[in-house]
C-alpha cells in the first residue's frame, strides 16, 4: 500500500524521520535514567539530603517519598517534567503546523481543491497525530520495560503503560489547543506562543497550588493535575483524571473543528 | 439557465480597509472558454478564491453546476481542476509522489493520462520539487488540473511563469478541453493572451464588474496606439476626418493617434502618401478601460 493513499498516512509519512529520530531520543533516555538509578538510589547521603529538604521544596521538584523506590524515583525523573514536556513539545510542534503551518506555505490550496470537507482535512491530520504520538508512547515503554529487565530493576510495568498512556493524553489536550489555535488564526507563530505560554503557566500553577494556600483552588485547573496528580506510577490510573483529559481534547478538537469551517484562508 | 456552469449574484468580500470583490454578477455556460481580465489587484484572485471556497463571502451567493459552493464544496471540487495563482507544492515529496497522492485524494484518475500530460509538458516526474525551477513546478501544476478531466477548469494566471513552448503546450491543451466539452474559467491581465483562448470575458476593474463581453466584439472594438512616419509632407490634421480616431500628436511627416474599431480607413487613407514608419501597438488594459468604459464605472 502507498503511504501517499490519504492524507493520514501521508501526514504519518511526512515526519517518518523526524518520529525516528523522536523514538531514538526516547529510548535512549529510558536506558540512560535506568542506569543511573541504581547509583543514586544507592547515595544514601544523598537519599538524607533529600529527605532533609522542607516538602515545599520536595514538591517543586517533584513528589514526596522520591528516590527511595523505583516508582518515587522514575515519578520524579523523567514523569514529572521530563517527559510531559517532550510530549508536549511534541504536541504543540505539530498541533501548530497541521493547518496553519500548510496555510503558510501556501500548500493548503491545492490540498483543500481536492473534494475533501475541511473538518475531513483536520481530523484526518490529527488521528495520524495522535497515532504518531502513540507510536512514541509505545517506543518510549518498551526502553523503559527494556531497560528495567535490563538492569534488574522491580518495576510494575502494567502502571508503566499507565503513566505514558497519561502523558500521551496529555500531549493529545496541548495539540488540540495548538490545533485550534492555529485553525482560528492561520498563524503558526501565534499557536506556538498561545499553547506555549499556557502549558508553562499551568505547569507553573500546577507545581506551586498544593503548596501555597491562595492557589490551592485552583490546582484543579492545569491539565497536569489530571496528568499525574495522582502518581499513576504508584497509584494507577484514576479514570477521572483520564475522562477529563479525553474532555479536554475533545473541546479544543471541536474548537478546531469550528474555528477551520469558518476561516477564510489567507492567500 | 439550464447549462450554466458558474453563476454568481452580487458577490462581495471587503477585506477591510482593502477592497476585494463588489457585487459581482458572472455567468459562465458550459463548453465556454471564459476569461477573467483585470488589471493585478482588480479581484480576480478574490473571486476565485470565493468559487473554490477557501474564502467565504460577506454578501451575494455563487453556484456552480447549479450547486451552492458552500454547501457542495466536495461535490463541485470532485468535477473541478484548479490552479492558484501562487502555486505552492508539497517540496518534499517527487512530481510522481505528488500527483499520485492527489490522484489517490480524488480517485479515478487514469494514470497513463498522466504519464502522457508528463510527456507533453517534457515535466521529470521523479526529481523532487524542491530542485524544481519555478517553470517545472507549473507545469506539475497543469498536469493536476487536466489529470482527472475535469468538468470545469478554474485557472488563476496560468501562463504566468511558463516559457512559450509550454504556453504553446498550455494552449493546446485548452483547446482539446473546450473540444471535449470541458468549461474554462481563467483570469489574466493579458489581453491578447484572452482574445487569443477566450469566447467571452469579463472585465473587472478595481473589485467592480465593468463588462461582459464576446471576444469577437471585444477585438472588433480594437484599440490601437499608432504611429505613422511619412517621407514627404502630409496634411496630418486631415487624418482627424478618420472615424475612431482620436489624433494624439499630428506633425508634418508624423501622426501619433489612437484608433477605435477597423483600420481599413485609415489605411487607405495614408496610402495615399509615402508612408516611411507604421508602427500599431497593443494597448495597456488601464487605456482600454478608460477608452471603452471611462473610469471606475460599474457595469449594468
Amino acid at each position: 500500500m502507498s503511504l501517499l493513499n490519504n492524507l493520514f498516512w501521508k501526514t504519518l509519512r511526512d515526519q517518518r524521520w523526524s518520529l525516528l529520530g523522536w523514538s531514538l531520543g526516547l529510548a535512549a533516555l529510558s536506558l540512560y535514567l535506568l542506569y543511573v538509578y541504581p547509583f543514586i538510589n544507592h547515595a544514601a547521603s544523598m537519599m538524607k539530603l533529600l529527605d532533609s529538604l522542607p516538602p515545599v521544596i520536595k514538591n517543586l521538584i517533584g513528589k514526596n517519598n522520591f528516590m527511595a523506590t523505583p516508582e518515587g524515583f522514575f515519578n520524579l525523573q523523567p514523569f514529572s517534567i521530563l517527559a510531559p514536556l517532550l510530549f508536549i513539545i511534541f504536541a504543540i510542534a505539530k498541533g501548530s503546523d497541521a493547518t496553519a503551518g500548510e496555510e503558510e506555505r501556501g500548500t493548503l490550496d491545492l490540498l483543500l481543491a481536492n473534494p475533501l470537507r475541511r473538518w475531513q482535512v483536520v481530523l484526518q491530520k490529527s488521528l495520524a497525530q495522535g497515532a504518531a504520538s502513540f507510536l512514541l508512547s509505545v517506543v518510549f515503554w518498551v526502553g523503559m520495560a527494556a531497560g528495567t529487565w535490563l538492569f534488574g530493576i522491580v518495576l510494575n510495568r502494567l502502571r508503566l503503560a499507565a503513566v505514558i498512556f497519561s502523558c500521551w493524553l496529555l500531549g493529545l489536550v496541548f495539540y488540540a489547543l495548538a490545533l485550534a489555535c492555529g485553525c482560528w488564526s492561520g498563524k503558526k507563530k501565534f499557536s506556538i506562543g498561545v499553547s506555549g505560554g499556557l502549558a508553562v503557566v499551568t505547569y507553573l500553577i500546577n507545581a506551586y497550588a498544593p503548596m501555597v494556600e491562595s492557589l490551592r483552588p485552583y490546582r484543579i485547573l492545569p491539565p497536569f493535575y489530571f496528568y499525574n496528580g495522582n502518581n499513576v506510577l504508584g497509584n494507577g490510573l484514576q479514570p477521572s483524571h483520564v475522562l477529563v483529559l479525553a474532555g479536554l481534547t475533545a473541546f479544543f478538537f471541536s474548537a478546531a473543528l469550528l474555528a477551520f469551517q469558518r476561516r477564510s484562508l489567507s492567500a | 439557465m439550464e447549462n450554466t456552469i458558474i453563476r454568481t449574484e452580487r458577490l462581495s468580500k471587503n477585506y477591510g480597509r482593502r477592497l476585494g470583490i463588489a457585487a459581482v454578477g458572472i455567468e459562465v455556460i458550459a463548453g465556454e472558454v471564459f476569461g477573467y481580465l483585470g488589471p493585478n489587484g482588480a479581484g480576480k484572485t478574490t473571486t476565485i478564491r470565493v468559487l473554490m471556497d477557501f474564502i467565504r463571502a460577506d454578501a451575494g451567493k455563487a453556484e456552480i453546476f447549479g450547486l451552492d459552493i458552500r454547501k457542495h464544496g466536495p461535490d463541485i471540487r470532485r468535477r473541478v481542476g484548479f490552479l492558484p495563482g501562487e502555486l505552492h507544492l508539497y517540496e518534499n515529496l517527487s512530481g510522481r509522489e505528488l500527483l499520485r497522492f492527489f490522484a489517490n485524494l480524488r480517485g479515478g484518475v487514469d494514470w497513463s493520462y498522466v504519464e502522457e500530460l508528463a510527456s507533453r509538458l517534457n515535466c521529470r516526474l521523479a526529481q523532487p520539487i524542491h530542485s524544481l525551477s519555478q517553470g517545472n513546478k507549473r507545469k506539475l501544476g497543469l498536469i493536476q488540473v487536466f489529470m482527472h478531466k475535469p468538468e470545469l477548469v478554474i485557472l488563476d494566471e496560468p501562463t504566468s511563469g511558463l516559457d512559450p513552448i509550454v504556453q504553446h503546450e498550455f494552449y493546446l491543451l485548452l483547446a482539446e478541453a473546450r473540444a471535449r466539452g470541458q468549461t474554462v474559467f481563467f483570469s489574466s491581465h493579458n489581453l491578447p493572451e484572452v482574445e487569443r483562448v477566450c469566447d467571452r470575458v469579463a472585465i473587472i476593474r478595481a473589485g467592480r464588474l465593468v463588462a461582459t463581453e464576446n471576444v469577437a466584439i471585444l477585438k472588433a472594438r480594437s484599440l490601437r496606439n499608432l504611429e505613422i512616419h511619412f517621407s514627404e509632407d502630409v496634411d496630418t490634421q486631415a487624418f482627424a476626418a478618420v472615424p475612431g480616431l482620436e489624433v494624439v500628436a499630428a506633425e508634418k511627416r508624423m501622426l501619433k493617434g489612437r484608433l477605435k474599431g477597423e483600420m481599413d480607413l485609415l489605411l487607405k487613407m495614408a496610402s495615399r502618401f509615402k508612408v516611411s514608419d507604421f508602427r500599431s501597438q497593443e494597448p495597456s488594459l488601464e487605456d482600454i478601460f478608460l477608452a471603452y468604459y471611462g473610469n471606475n464605472e460599474p457595469a449594468q
